[in-house]
């Protein structure tokens, strides 16, 4: 047993007495012995800033706090700020301008500004940006956070608006719909109070599990030892792939992922043993004394090579795992009929989703003796789905809720720890646990598919395009995950939201033996989109045309065919690009500055985007809403969707209340619980808006329609002619004559209504299954439009690249909540600059050596540009209240802006993500050659 | 409420000579593929298909399914008519359902939006009985409630609960649909619906 030493610290102004291990950090002591958990845990390696806290009036990342730093250290954290509903002002500066998305930074992130603002009291916009730069946001894009440290240093003013969103479009008036009503779940989430799946306390007797995994990218396993782990004192149990009951594999379409490797591995990421011990360290000793024998196979880590004849076989089925063709017109005719070509080939690379909250889980059996799962997931059923399959469980056994999670992007699409902890807890008959470290996170988990995509490309003289062509071919790793679908969506989306009359494109998946590939935000229209609109841009160039003028002639028009021969109902892209470019006046805007400056050198570019919302292609698509009106006159809305900080548990209130006629918070989501709520499908492919908002929609408005019958009798009136209004249902013909509505509610039972009632929305009736052989068919609805402008500054001597400036126009129907739109687009646009600049997880022989946020680099405060949002509204008379939904397209057009911009400024094009400074230098001396 | 739904596709398919009605070529693919598919993309959460005659060519299909929403029983009574098919379902969900639906695998024309309406109408109105009225008369699904699940257990033969509808009639909710449900029993209805749907 390790000594432990004696400390006296003082913590939130408590002087407290501890005996704490030497090797332990402030951030743990917080955690495991003090139980404050508002201080979170997204590395431990002092990359990520969740944990920070104030240290003798220094914000500091507490996880690299050693214990000699803590003897009469006077700590403060997240927990001493408010004082039950009591906030501290930066606590209600970052409600009011929604600079909290998932939550999982924000304790850090308010310690920070809250040491700043200790010391300065009116810090300029660069000194916040500095003071948060240790913290990672992975939500917001920063704006919003600023915002709410400079509202709380008195710089701005309560409903000071910066005038960095405009919104275009039709004005109605409505009580809830089209307000900036501030998160529901912000207060929890603000004050630390808000338990994610680790900070979720240690359920009595629970156990600990390590993930064993391969030492191999592929081998046959000849056997494993774990005798030696199980003697380790502590080790409970060692589970390998003979113990499991049901079906050892699962997966999202295909079930191709095994619980734990049997026969062999087929990479680094691959399950082999689970140790369960009385603490993670002896759990981890356990793990590194199981021995493994392998029997090495070829490998394959290259795409391009996945296909060849005498390449290793991942899968009995071959390494295809997916073909789609889209063949529109007459490719060759069209292109013979052009003046001008352009060719090029775009490379991506595999990126991680970086969300801060790492995976976890918590399994454990109820009073009931139900096996329970509490995990951070994007749908309750899937994971319940794969929980009974691996157990040989029938599922009313089994029940799965999502705690608050800390932010998702797709990585939580597939599943980590659920199987594992739920198997160890059936095995042991005890609770199991399990968090993975940040080097897990990012070496061992899914990821954005790499891609190469070959683009041909022609026009007239005057511009217009007649013959585009594409070859794709996406790596989608070990294991499927969404393989099929992601290509589906590269396919779909790659001639861009153009008119072209001739298009053919082939895209294939295959395996290897990298780290699998899945769902991530814009679900391969990211790669589909940085191709097509480079190469768009080459296009322009040759032909000497404006590049917002070739956009414009080109898009879509009322009656355009799209590749797959969906007809276009309507037409906002064309005004996104007209709008941005207005917004940041294009044509005027002196981006270039050559003569003055040698060394750092200014342009700008603009991409262009299209995504198609929901499953699409026909698949179900479906969302289920129970509304149930509680006798006090509150409405509880049942609905399985997870609010992980897109902010669906605020917009579906503002619809529930304003068809209802209530107000917001009489709304009481009840979300994320397999057993107690409507299966919704998954909160993915941006659909929860339209597909889920609709059910509530009309759910809602049965009850509308019970309540005016009510009304109508009392008010001596047509039930046509009522009206509800913020508790308060009155004659439209004479507004005086009225009844409160919380008296209607009341006498729910006295009329014969029901109180709970329920309504399901189909997606998949917009859509239909593509043709096989030539992909014709209405692939996706709604679609999302937008166009991004990017202004950047490339530093000549170092081939950094500063992005000054992005003006993003997106079409999303209608704004529901135009603040959280507004995050969404800002958050979109921060993944977009990483994709374009910094993220790649440095693939190597079939590892991903990228496995810290050192090496990892995404958008920091001081990275941050000026934005400027501009959403247009047009109502879709299919969404609810018209809107579509915004999640997914902001990322999807900031990469190839970027691109564009920095070809402007320099004259290289950079082909392959992501433009390190390396590679801009390297391009220069080609250039220069 | 939990509804269960249940699929009775044991019956012997004797009006239609040598082959079996269920896996007759429809939409693509089969009868009873489209009844699965239009069941597994309604709002049951769970659906169980009782299975009898040639339960082995079922069972191949159900396998193929990826849905957590459907398991099967065998009936080995099932030549003794669908009341010992009721009984099986009665006998296997009684315990965790409060109401089960009843669907037959040979009218491929029933919607998963009819479905729905069923359920959801049940679930908001909790009469004991609901059951689905066409133009050419009583059709599918119907929904009886947990209180006439022992009576369930008491039908024989092929009766399929007039009586119990007539007993009812008072907590008895009808929906329309205005579609025509084909009832595929002979080679002749299939014929029909086939050139009905060119």
């Amino acid at each position: 047993m390790v000594k432990r030493i004696p400390i006296e610290l003082t913590v939130n102004s408590r002087k407290t007495t501890l005996e704490v291990s030497p090797d332990t950090n402030l951030m743990k002591i917080l955690r495991e012995q003090l139980y404050l958990t508002g201080t979170k845990c997204g590395c431990e390696e002092g990359t990520c800033g969740t944990c920070t806290v104030v240290l003798n009036g220094k914000a500091v990342r507490s996880c690299v706090i050693k214990v000699d730093k803590l003897q009469s250290a006077d700590v403060e954290t997240i927990e001493a700020l408010s004082d039950g509903d009591k906030l501290h002002p930066i606590q209600e500066a970052f409600i009011a301008r929604q600079g909290s998305q998932c939550g999982f930074c924000t304790p850090g992130m308010i310690m920070s500004a809250k040491a700043l603002l200790d010391k300065n009291i009116e810090p300029t916009e660069d000194e916040i940006k500095k003071a948060l730069r240790i913290n990672i946001c992975r939500c917001t894009g920063y704006e919003q956070v600023i915002e709410a440290v400079q509202e709380a240093a008195g710089i701005l003013q309560p409903d000071e608006s910066t005038n960095r969103m405009i919104l275009v479009g039709p004005k109605e008036e409505r009580n809830w719909v089209g307000k900036s009503v501030p998160r529901t779940d912000a207060k929890e989430l603000i004050t630390g109070r808000a338990l994610f799946t680790d900070d979720i306390p240690d359920p009595e007797g629970c156990l600990f599990l390590v993930t064993k995994r391969s030492d191999k990218a592929h081998a046959i396993i000849k056997s494993i030892d774990s005798s030696e782990a199980e003697k380790i004192e502590g080790v409970v149990r060692v589970i390998t792939a003979k113990d499991i009951p049901g079906e050892n594999r699962y997966g999202k379409i295909i079930r191709d992922i095994p619980v734990l490797a049997s026969d062999k591995v087929r990479s680094y990421a691959d399950s082999v043993a689970l140790v369960v011990a009385e603490s993670y360290e002896v759990a981890h000793q356990g793990c590194k004394a199981i021995k493994i024998e392998y029997e090495d196979l070829p490998v394959l880590f290259d795409s391009e090579k996945s296909l060849e004849p005498d390449a290793p076989q991942i899968h009995p089925k071959g390494n295809l795992l997916y073909e789609f063709d889209i063949i529109k017109g007459d490719v060759e005719k069209g292109f013979a009929e052009c003046d001008v070509i352009v060719e090029e080939e775009f490379t991506m690379p595999r990126v991680d989703h970086g969300q801060l909250e790492p995976e976890a889980a918590v399994a454990y059996f109820d009073e009931e003796n139900k096996l329970c799962v509490k995990a951070p997931t994007q749908h309750v059923f899937f994971d319940r789905l794969n929980i009974i399959r691996a157990l040989g469980l029938p599922k009313d056994d089994v029940r799965v809720i999502q705690p608050p999670v800390g932010g998702a992007f797709g990585k939580r699409e597939d599943v980590y720890g659920q199987i594992h902890c739920a198997l160890a807890a059936f095995l042991t008959r005890r609770p199991v646990r399990t968090v993975y470290t940040r080097e897990e996170t990012l070496a061992y988990t899914q990821k954005r598919h790499p891609a190469k995509i070959k683009v041909k490309v022609g026009a007239k003289k005057n511009g217009q395009l007649i013959a585009f062509q594409a070859d794709a071919l996406t790596d989608t790793g070990a294991y499927a995950s969404w393989g099929q679908n992601i290509l589906r969506k590269v396919c779909v989306h790659v001639s861009g939201p153009y008119e072209i009359p001739n298009v053919r494109v082939n895209g294939k998946s295959v395996y290897t033996n990298n780290i699998f590939c899945g769902a991530m935000r814009g679900f391969g229209t990211p790669q589909a989109v940085f191709a097509s609109e480079s190469a768009l841009d080459m296009l322009a160039e040759k032909l000497q045309i404006d590049r917002v003028e070739i956009r414009k002639m080109n898009s879509f028009k009322l009656g355009s065919k799209t590749a797959t021969g969906q007809v276009v109902t309507n037409t906002p892209g064309k005004e996104t690009i007209e709008l941005a470019a207005k917004q940041m006046n294009w044509d005027n805007n002196i981006s270039k500055n050559d003569s003055e400056n040698e060394d750092f050198k200014r342009g700008k570019g603009i991409a262009s985007l299209w995504y198609g919302i929901g499953f699409g292609a026909g698949i179900p698509d479906h969302g289920n809403a129970i509304v149930e009106i509680t006798k006090a006159g509150k409405a509880k809305v049942f609905v399985s969707t997870v609010d992980y900080g897109q902010g669906s548990n605020t917009i579906f209130p503002q619809i529930a209340a304003e068809t209802l006629g209530l107000n917001v918070s009489d709304i009481i989501m009840v979300t994320g619980d397999s057993d107690n709520t409507p299966n919704c499908g998954s909160t993915v492919a941006t659909r929860q808006t339209f597909i889920t908002g609709n059910a509530i929609n009309n759910t809602c408005k049965k009850i509308a329609d019970d309540i005016k019958d009510i009304a109508a009798l009392k008010l001596n009136t047509s039930a046509a002619d009522i009206q509800l209004n913020k508790m308060v249902a009155s004659q439209v013909s004479d507004p005086k004559n009225k009844t409160s509505i919380s008296d209607i509610l009341n006498s729910f039972e006295e009329y014969g209504k029901p109180r709970r009632r329920e309504a399901f929305f189909k997606g998949e009736k917009f859509t239909q299954t593509l043709d096989p052989k030539t992909g014709q068919g209405n692939a996706y609805h709604p679609i999302a439009y937008g166009t991004q402008i990017a202004e950047v500054t490339v530093d000549m001597k170092t081939g950094k690249v500063k992005v000054d400036k992005i003006t993003a126009c997106h079409y999303i129907g209608k704004a529901l909540n135009p603040e959280s739109v507004r995050g969404q687009v800002l958050g979109g646009v921060s993944m977009g600059w990483g994709y374009a600049l910094t993220e790649d997880s440095h693939d190597s022989d079939g590892q991903c050596l990228a496995d810290n946020f050192g090496k990892y680099k995404m958008m920091r405060a001081t990275d941050s540009p000026e934005y400027n949002v501009i959403l247009l509204e047009d109502p879709e008379p299919t969404g609810p209240y018209g809107a579509i939904g915004i999640g997914e397209p902001p990322t999807v057009a900031t990469a190839p802006a970027i691109i564009n911009a920095i070809y402007d400024a320099i004259g290289v094009r950079i082909t392959s993500l992501p433009a390190t400074p390396k590679k801009i230098l390297e391009a220069l001396k080609n250039k220069s050659k | 409420m939990k509804i269960s739904g249940v699929l009775l596709a044991a019956g012997c398919s004797t009006r239609m000579g040598a082959v079996n009605k269920l896996f007759l070529e429809y939409n693509k693919h089969t009868i009873f593929e489209e009844v699965l598919t239009q069941l597994s993309n309604s709002i049951l959460e769970s659906i169980l298909v009782v299975t009898g005659f040639e339960a082995d060519k079922v069972a191949s299909v159900l396998n193929q399914l990826s849905t957590d929403k459907i398991i099967s029983i065998y009936n080995d009574k099932y030549q003794t008519g669908r009341a010992s098919s009721i009984c099986c379902a009665v006998d296997s969900l009684a315990g965790n359902s409060q109401a089960l639906l009843f669907m037959v695998a040979d009218k491929p024309k029933i919607k998963s939006s009819l479905i729905d309406k069923a359920v959801i109408t049940f679930r908001e109105k909790q009469p004991e009985i609901l059951y689905v009225q066409t133009k050419s008369g009583r059709g599918h699904p119907i929904i009886f409630s947990q209180k006439l699940f022992p009576e369930l257990l008491e039908l024989e033969g092929d009766l399929i609960g007039n009586n119990l509808i007539e007993k009812y009639k008072s907590d008895t909710i009808i929906i329309k649909d205005t579609a025509t449900q084909y009832d595929i029993d002979t080679y002749e209805d299939y014929t029909e619906l086939i050139n009905r749907e060119k």
